[in-house]
C-alpha cells in the first residue's frame, strides 16, 4: 500500500517537473523579434536547435537554406530533400500534437495559407510559428534569406538565394522571342484546377515565354474552372502537373483542342511545379524548353 | 353512375386537394424543357470561338450534363419515393440502406488506388461507385435476413449499421491518404462536372430506367406496403419478392445516380413528399411525378451550380438544398393551411 | 357434411422462444362463424396468423380448399379466398378512405390492370355495408379508431373472400357499430361464407357465433357450441374465479363479471 503512494507520488513529482520545464517556461532574453514575408512579427529564438516543419515546401527550403541538422520533425508527405525523409514524423496535413510536443521544437515552420488551423494549435503549445508563403520567385529568394538568417546560416541561404535568381535570369536572357504561346497549366482532374495569376505557376508560365489562358485569380491560389472554359479559350499549349486520374481522351473536344492537334500537349513532374521552393526553377527551364525549343536549339548550336 | 372514373375526378372536388399527375407531368416537362435550352445556352463566353470547338461545347459537355442532372435527378428521386413507401416513413431517403455509405468508401478506394483503367467506357471512380454501392446494399439485405424474411425495421439499421461503418473507414482513407482531399471532399460533396458525361449517360441511363421501370411494377404493392407488412401479406402481396424487387430497383436507381453525381443529398427526400403533397399517397403517382420533379429540380440546382459564380462551381448538393428546401416549406404550410 | 373451406391439422407456432400455439386442429365449413376465446397470451392471435398464410407454423399444416396453404397456394390466390381484418392499421401516409377499401381489389387485379367498373362497385358496397361510404373522401389519417376499423372492415370485404378472419372485430367501437359488424358477418355466413373471429367479449360470441373455440396456453381446451362452451365451470378454469354466467333473457347464457 505505501509502495503505491510512493509510486504516485513520484509520479505526481515527475508530472509536475515536465509541466515546469514546458517551452513556456523557458528563460527570457534568449529570443527577439523578426518580421516575416508578410510584415507579421514573430519572436522566435535567437538560436533555435529544435525545428519542426510541418509543411513540405517549408521542410525543403529549410534544407536548401542550410538548415537541415537542425530540423528535427517534419510531416509523412516531406519527400524532399532524400534526408527530410528520415527524419521524426509529426502527422500528414492533421497535425500529430503529441509527436510535436515531443519531440519539443524551439521553433515550427509553416505556411499560413496552408496550415493556419495546425499553426493556432502549435501557438496553443507555446511555441513560435514563422509561417511562409511565397508567392513568386522573388518571394523564394527572401524565405531562403530570412530561414538563414532565423537559424544562423546566412551565408549558406544567401548562396542558395543568389543561385536561384542567377538560374531564372538564365533562362530570362534565352528566352527572347517575340510570341509568347496561350499556355493552359492543370495541376488536378478532379476537381480540374488551373494555374491562375498571383501564384507561382503562373510567374513560371510567363517567365518560360507564355501567356497563361487563366487570366482570372483565385486569391493566389490554383483556380477551379469547367472544361468549357479551356475549350472556349482553346490554348496553344497544354501543361498538365498531376498524375491524371481519367484517361485525357474521354474528355469532350480533346481532339478539337488546337495544343493537341500540334502535338503540344506536355506532362511535367509536378513537384517541379506545384511547391515554392527553388526546385521551381527546374519547372521554369523545363517549360521554357516546351515552350520555345527554337531558343535553346539556337543556343545549342 | 355518377362516381364513374373515380378517384382521380372525385378527388377534384374532394377537401383533399390533389391535382392529377398528367398535368403535373406535362408541368414538369415543360420546365425542365426550358432548363435544358437555358442549359445549354449558358456558360463560357464562346464567341470567337471556332465552330468547332463551339458544337463540341454545346453539345458533348452541356447537353449531356443537363441530360445527366435529369437522370440523377430522377434516379435519386425515384429511390426515395421507394425507401419512403417500403419504409413507411416521409423520412427516409435514398441512402438509407448503405448505398452511398459503399459507393462512397468505393470511390475513395480507387481514387487513393489511382485506378486509372475504364469499365466499360466509365470513368473507374464511377464504376468503383456504382459497384461498390450495390454490394453495400447487398451486405445490409444479407444481414437483415433471417429464416428467409427480411424485417423492414432490421434492414433499416442494418443500413444505417453498414453505412456506419463505410463512413468510418472513410474518414480513415481520408486522413490516411490526404493527398487526394481535394478530389475526395468534391466527389463527396456531389457535382455533376464531368468531362465524359455521355459515357456516363450510355451506362447509368438504362440502368435508371430499368430501376424505375421495376418500381413502376411495383407501385401497387408499395401501395399496399403502407398498410403494414403483414396487411400487404393479407391481400395478397408476396411480400419478400416484392420487397426484394422494389430494394433492387431503390438500389440500383441510387447507385447509378451516386456513380454520376456523388452523393447529392436533400433532392431523395424532399421530393417525394413533394409529389405526394401534390398528387396523393398513391405510388403509381408518386413515382413518375417524383422522378420527373427530381429531374426538374436537379437540372435547375446544376445550372445554378454552373452559373451562379462564374467561373466557381458550387457544390450542387447545396444549391438543392437551397433552391428545394424553402419550396417545400411552402408547399407544406399550404397543404396545412388548407 | 360439408368439406373444411379451412383447416388446420395439429398446427404449433413459435417465434423465436417457446411455443405459442401448440397442437391446434380446426376445420371451419361453410356457414359456420367461429369464435376464438381465451384470456390475454393464449395464443389466439398467432393462430389466426398461422390460419391467414402470414406466420406459418413450426409443425402441422393449414389446409385451405384442401391444399396446403404455405406450400400449394400462392399469396393472391389465397388472398381471393381469405380476407383479414387486423385489429387496427398504422397508416403514414394520407389516402383516402375509399383508396383503402380500394386496395382489398388488389388480389383480383393483374399487375398491370387498373381497376375497372367491377372493383369500384365492389368498393362502393363494401363501403355501404359498413356504414362507411361517407368516409369516402376522408384520409385514413384523419378517421377516429372506430371509423378506420369499419374501413379496414370494409376492405376485407371488398376483397369478396369466402373466409373472413378478425382479430377482435368489435374493439374500438360502440355498441350500436359492434351489433352492426357481427350482423355483417352473421349474414355473410349466412349467405354461403365462413368467419374465424378472435372475441373478448363472450356475451356477443354467444350471441352471434356458431362455434366457440377456447384457448388456453396455446391449447384448444374446449370446442362447441356457445350454449354448451360459455358455462361457469369451464370459462372459470379458462379465465380464473372472478366471472359467472347467468341466464340471458333471450334464453343464451349472460357472461358477467364478478367483483369480490
Amino acid at each position: 500500500m505505501i509502495k503505491m503512494w510512493i509510486a504516485v507520488a513520484a509520479a505526481a513529482a515527475i508530472g509536475a517537473a515536465a509541466f515546469l520545464a514546458g517551452p513556456s517556461f523557458r528563460p527570457a532574453g534568449t529570443t527577439r523579434e523578426i518580421r516575416d514575408l508578410d510584415g507579421r512579427s514573430v519572436v522566435v529564438p535567437v538560436h533555435p536547435r529544435r525545428i519542426v516543419s510541418i509543411v513540405p515546401s517549408c521542410t525543403e527550403l529549410l534544407f536548401a537554406a542550410g538548415a537541415g541538422d537542425q530540423v528535427v520533425g517534419v510531416t509523412t508527405f516531406c519527400e524532399y530533400p532524400a534526408e527530410a525523409v528520415s527524419r521524426p514524423k509529426v502527422g500528414s496535413i492533421f497535425l500529430h500534437i503529441e509527436a510535436l510536443r515531443a519531440l519539443d521544437p524551439d521553433l515550427v515552420v509553416s505556411s499560413h495559407d496552408l496550415a493556419a488551423p495546425s499553426n493556432e494549435k502549435v501557438r496553443g503549445l507555446g511555441v513560435p510559428v514563422l509561417c511562409l508563403d511565397p508567392k513568386n520567385f522573388a518571394d523564394i529568394a527572401s524565405a531562403l534569406r530570412l530561414l538563414g538568417e532565423v537559424t544562423g546560416h546566412r551565408e549558406t541561404a544567401e548562396r542558395a538565394a543568389a543561385a536561384l535568381q542567377k538560374r531564372i535570369s538564365k533562362i530570362a536572357s534565352r528566352v527572347r522571342c517575340p510570341r509568347r504561346p496561350t499556355v493552359y497549366m492543370e495541376a488536378s482532374s478532379q476537381p480540374i484546377i488551373a494555374a491562375a495569376p498571383g501564384m507561382t505557376a503562373d510567374e513560371v508560365i510567363r517567365l518560360a515565354g507564355g501567356a497563361n489562358v487563366i487570366t482570372e485569380s483565385h486569391a493566389g491560389k490554383w483556380r477551379p474552372i469547367s472544361w468549357e472554359t479551356v475549350l472556349a479559350r482553346d490554348p496553344e499549349v497544354i501543361v498538365l502537373v498531376h498524375e491524371y486520374g481519367s484517361s485525357l481522351e474521354a474528355r469532350a473536344g480533346w481532339d478539337r483542342l488546337n495544343a493537341v492537334r500540334e502535338g503540344r500537349v506536355h506532362r511535367f513532374d509536378k513537384s517541379h511545379f506545384l511547391y515554392p521552393t527553388p526546385r521551381l526553377a527546374i519547372g521554369l527551364e523545363r517549360l521554357a524548353e516546351a515552350l520555345h525549343p527554337e531558343c535553346f536549339d539556337a543556343k545549342a548550336r | 353512375m355518377d362516381w364513374n372514373g373515380w378517384p382521380k375526378r372525385f378527388i377534384r372536388n374532394a377537401s383533399m386537394r390533389r391535382l392529377g399527375s398528367g398535368r403535373v407531368l406535362a408541368a414538369a416537362a415543360g420546365i425542365w424543357a426550358a432548363v435544358a435550352v437555358v442549359s445549354v445556352m449558358a456558360g463560357a463566353d464562346l464567341s470567337g470561338v471556332s465552330p468547332e470547338i463551339r458544337k463540341e461545347v454545346l453539345w458533348n459537355l452541356r447537353l449531356p450534363r443537363v441530360l445527366l442532372a435529369a437522370l440523377v435527378g430522377a434516379a435519386l428521386s425515384t429511390a426515395g419515393a421507394v425507401f419512403q413507401g417500403l419504409f413507411r416513413n416521409p423520412l427516409a431517403d435514398p441512402f438509407v440502406i448503405g448505398v452511398s455509405g459503399g459507393a462512397a468508401l468505393a470511390a475513395v478506394l480507387s481514387i487513393v488506388l489511382g485506378a486509372s483503367a475504364t469499365v466499360l467506357g466509365l470513368a473507374p471512380v464511377a464504376a468503383a461507385a456504382f459497384v461498390g454501392g450495390l454490394l453495400a446494399a447487398g451486405v445490409v439485405y444479407r444481414l437483415a435476413r433471417v429464416r428467409g424474411r427480411v424485417p423492414l425495421p432490421t434492414l433499416l439499421l442494418a443500413g444505417f449499421a453498414v453505412g456506419a461503418l463505410a463512413s468510418a473507414f472513410l474518414s480513415v482513407l481520408l486522413v490516411a491518404a490526404s493527398r487526394s482531399w481535394s478530389e475526395i471532399v468534391l466527389w463527396l460533396m456531389g457535382s455533376l462536372a464531368h468531362t465524359d458525361a455521355w459515357s456516363r449517360l450510355r451506362i447509368m441511363g438504362p440502368a435508371v430506367v430499368l430501376a424505375m421501370g421495376l418500381a413502376a411494377i411495383y407501385a401497387r404493392d408499395l401501395n399496399m406496403f403502407l398498410l403494414g407488412e403483414e396487411s400487404a401479406r393479407h391481400l395478397g402481396v408476396e411480400v419478400e419478392r416484392a420487397k426484394r424487387m422494389l430494394l433492387v430497383a431503390g438500389a440500383v436507381a441510387t447507385a447509378a445516380a451516386v456513380a454520376v453525381g456523388g452523393i447529392i443529398g436533400f433532392v431523395g427526400l424532399v421530393v417525394p413528399n413533394l409529389a405526394r403533397a401534390l398528387v396523393g399517397p398513391d405510388h403509381r403517382d408518386v413515382l413518375p411525378v417524383s422522378a420527373a420533379a427530381g429531374a426538374v429540380l436537379v437540372s435547375l440546382a446544376d445550372l445554378g451550380a454552373r452559373c451562379a459564380a462564374p467561373p466557381l462551381e458550387l457544390p450542387i448538393g447545396a444549391i438543392t438544398a437551397l433552391a428545394g428546401a424553402p419550396f417545400f416549406l411552402w408547399v407544406l404550410r399550404r397543404k396545412a393551411r388548407s | 357434411m360439408k368439406d373444411a373451406l379451412l383447416k388446420l391439422e395439429s398446427v404449433s407456432c413459435a417465434y423465436d422462444g417457446p411455443t405459442v400455439v401448440e397442437g391446434v386442429s380446426l376445420e371451419v365449413r361453410a356457414g359456420e362463424f367461429v369464435a376464438i376465446a381465451g384470456p390475454n397470451g393464449s395464443g389466439k392471435t398467432t393462430l389466426l396468423r398461422a390460419a391467414s398464410r402470414a406466420m406459418a407454423p413450426r409443425s402441422g399444416r393449414v389446409l385451405l380448399d384442401g391444399r396446403d396453404l404455405y406450400e400449394e397456394t400462392d399469396a393472391k390466390s389465397a388472398a381471393r379466398r381469405l380476407a383479414v381484418v387486423p385489429q387496427d392499421a398504422v397508416v403514414e401516409f394520407d389516402f383516402l378512405a375509399l383508396e383503402i377499401v380500394l386496395m382489398g381489389r388488389y388480389p383480383h387485379l393483374g399487375r398491370f390492370d387498373a381497376e375497372t367498373e367491377r372493383d369500384r362497385e365492389a368498393a362502393r358496397q363494401a363501403m355501404e355495408r359498413t356504414d362507411t361510404w361517407e368516409l369516402r373522401d376522408r384520409p385514413i389519417t384523419e378517421l377516429s379508431g372506430g371509423e378506420r376499423r369499419r374501413v379496414l372492415m370494409a376492405r376485407a370485404l371488398a376483397q369478396e373472400a369466402q373466409i373472413l378472419l378478425l382479430d377482435e372485430p368489435t374493439s374500438h367501437l360502440d355498441i350500436h357499430f359492434q351489433v352492426e359488424i357481427l350482423r355483417l358477418l352473421k349474414n355473410h355466413v349466412d349467405a354461403g361464407g365462413a368467419s374465424v373471429a378472435v372475441m373478448h367479449d363472450l356475451n356477443l360470441a354467444a350471441a352471434f357465433a356458431s362455434r366457440v373455440v377456447l384457448l388456453q396456453e396455446g391449447r384448444v381446451t374446449g370446442e362447441g357450441p356457445p350454449r354448451e362452451m360459455l358455462v361457469e365451470e369451464k370459462l372459470k378454469s379458462v379465465f380464473g374465479p372472478h366471472l359467472e354466467v347467468r341466464a340471458h333473457p333471450d334464453g343464451g347464457p349472460l357472461v358477467l363479471p364478478r367483483i369480490p
